[in-house]
């Protein structure tokens, strides 16, 4: 341990101390616009620019350092626009692994929503199949704990589930005491390699996504829902046919958070009889303090996944059993810091901790 | 007698609280259930009837009304109010967060120049040109109105 908190505070005062001395400027600058617009009561602006700023501290596994911007449009009553950028950068602590910088389109889609009834939208968004996903979107300040379950995880992390889509989704909400919900989507999906999503090449992956949800009246603060995608993927020698399955469960009310989702992945070769199976699940629980430490919020993740180790489509993903405790505390709404302790099976079978810190930014 | 009569009104009218919704006073809709009440200050339910989106206001944190807004209605700190608005905004669910109006005169005018605005008050304000709704049917004076505490 003396091992790690040397190396965590040799981090904190190399590379991430110009990241937090920037977070920590944007912050103020950021913070001092707020209280002026307070001021001020005038309609929101047509152009909405917003993002987050994450950077996280490890000790001897990955670091990380990114930046979320995205912006929506409103471009008529009905008609809206959100595009979304991500920049990443990680790096592992305490080895000479090469650093790796990525720079991506995330959602860029339009929308038009006559009514609370019924929304459509056009162009490339999440799916929506793992809820943490749909929920949080690439977003580290939104989510409790500092890392994404590893069903939510995106396949350029590793992940296996399909997150990202293109196409077009219809979305809605039914008023009543149920609360009820609903999500038809339909375009392409990853095709044969996990982390793209070909719209003109032959190896396109037609893929369909039905989702309901409640939220009855009577239960503030609970929800739950199951969600179903398939998709066909073109690869080779042998295609195959995915179909997923989720279901979650959420309670949020009076500063207690309790999120669960259990999902499930088979993949089926269309012309031999074989089938690979994959699960995972996450159990989050989380609870604000009260009285003076009401900007703390311990928690702790229970995170579990289990791949075939026989389906070559998810190569890049492994089975990992792992629980996280930390907390997290709200300096103001816009800045946060988090401190996790984390225990993970590692690929040789033996139980892994992992010390990590965040800081992070929403602007 | 009476001067414990009295203390015990003071006590009630020191503790009481109730929230008002107001709208233009052009909209047509005059009652709103506690659900699309919570809904719309949520997120949830972003349009008017006439299919208009929605102008939500709410009090500032620092009064006393906007305490009550947070810890009665939405059942939720502050901060986490905040936080499920910078979300609700990233998922493209609506355009901005509610905005925050510093006294109750302040939201009414603000209501009685946009159509499309509510808001919740503390206090019945003097603005001619905003109504108060009911809620759940119930008119604020109600020993049973749902927004009094």
């Amino acid at each position: 341990m003396a091992t790690a908190r040397i190396d965590l505070a040799f981090m904190f005062c190399s590379v991430p101390t110009d990241v937090m001395r920037r977070l920590l400027l944007l912050l103020a600058f950021l913070t001092a616009g707020r209280a002026f617009a307070e001021d001020a009561l005038r309609p929101p602006p047509r152009l909405h620019f917003g993002g987050f700023a994450d950077g996280i501290a490890r000790d001897e596994s990955t670091n990380v350092v990114a930046l979320d911007l995205f912006s929506t449009l409103r471009m008529s009553n009905s008609w809206t626009g959100l595009v979304e950028v991500v920049g990443q950068k990680t790096w592992r602590s305490g080895e000479n692994s090469p650093e790796q910088s990525e720079v991506g389109l995330e959602r860029l889609y339009v929308s038009y929503r006559p009514s609370d009834y019924f929304r459509l939208e056009i162009g490339e968004t999440h799916t929506g199949i793992v809820r943490w996903n749909e929920r949080e979107h690439r977003s580290r300040f939104l989510q409790t704990p500092i890392d994404v379950p590893a069903i939510a995880r995106r396949p350029q992390d590793d992940g296996a589930w399909p997150l990202r889509f293109v196409g077009v989704w219809a979305s809605g909400r039914a008023r009543g005491s149920l609360g009820l919900t609903y999500e038809i989507g339909a375009g392409a999906g990853p095709g044969t390699e996990r982390d793209e999503i070909p719209i003109f090449s032959s190896s396109r992956s037609p893929a369909g996504f039905v989702a309901m949800s409640i939220a009855p009246e009577n239960f503030p603060g609970f929800e739950t829902g199951v969600s179903v995608y398939g998709q066909h993927v073109p690869t080779k020698p042998n295609a195959l046919r995915e179909r997923d399955v989720t279901v979650f469960m959420n309670y949020v009310n009076r500063g207690l958070e309790v999120r669960a989702e259990l999902a499930r992945m088979e993949h089926d070769f269309t012309r031999i009889p074989t089938t690979f199976r994959n699960e995972g699940y996450y159990v989050l629980l989380s609870k604000r303090l009260g009285g003076v430490a009401q900007r703390a919020r311990p928690y702790v993740l229970f995170d579990h996944v289990n791949i075939d180790a026989a389906d070559t489509y998810l190569r890049n993903s492994a089975s990992e059993n792992a629980w996280a405790a930390g907390i997290r505390y709200d300096f103001t709404e816009h800045f946060v810091v988090k401190s996790e302790y984390r225990s993970q099976r590692a690929r040789d079978g033996s139980r892994q901790p992992i010390t990590s810190v965040q800081l992070s930014v929403s602007f | 007698m009476n001067l414990l009569a009295f203390l015990v009104w003071m006590q009630v009218a020191r503790t009481e609280q109730r929230l008002f919704v107001i709208v233009s006073a052009s909209q047509t809709l005059t009652d709103v259930s506690t659900t699309d009440l919570r809904g719309i200050y949520l997120g949830q339910v972003t349009r008017w009837p006439s299919r208009h989106a929605m102008m939500p206001v709410i009090p500032s944190t620092k009064t006393r009304s906007g305490e009550a807004f947070m810890r009665r209605l939405m059942r939720m700190a502050e901060l986490d109010y905040v936080q499920h608005w910078i979300g609700v905004v990233f998922r493209g669910q609506a355009a901005s967060a509610p905005l925050v109006a510093g006294s109750a005169e302040q939201a009414a005018r603000f209501v009685a120049a946009h159509p499309d605005a509510i808001a919740i008050v503390g206090e019945v304000p003097a603005e001619k040109n905003v109504r108060v709704l009911t809620v759940d049917g119930k008119l604020p004076d109600a020993v049973d109105y749902p927004l009094r505490w």
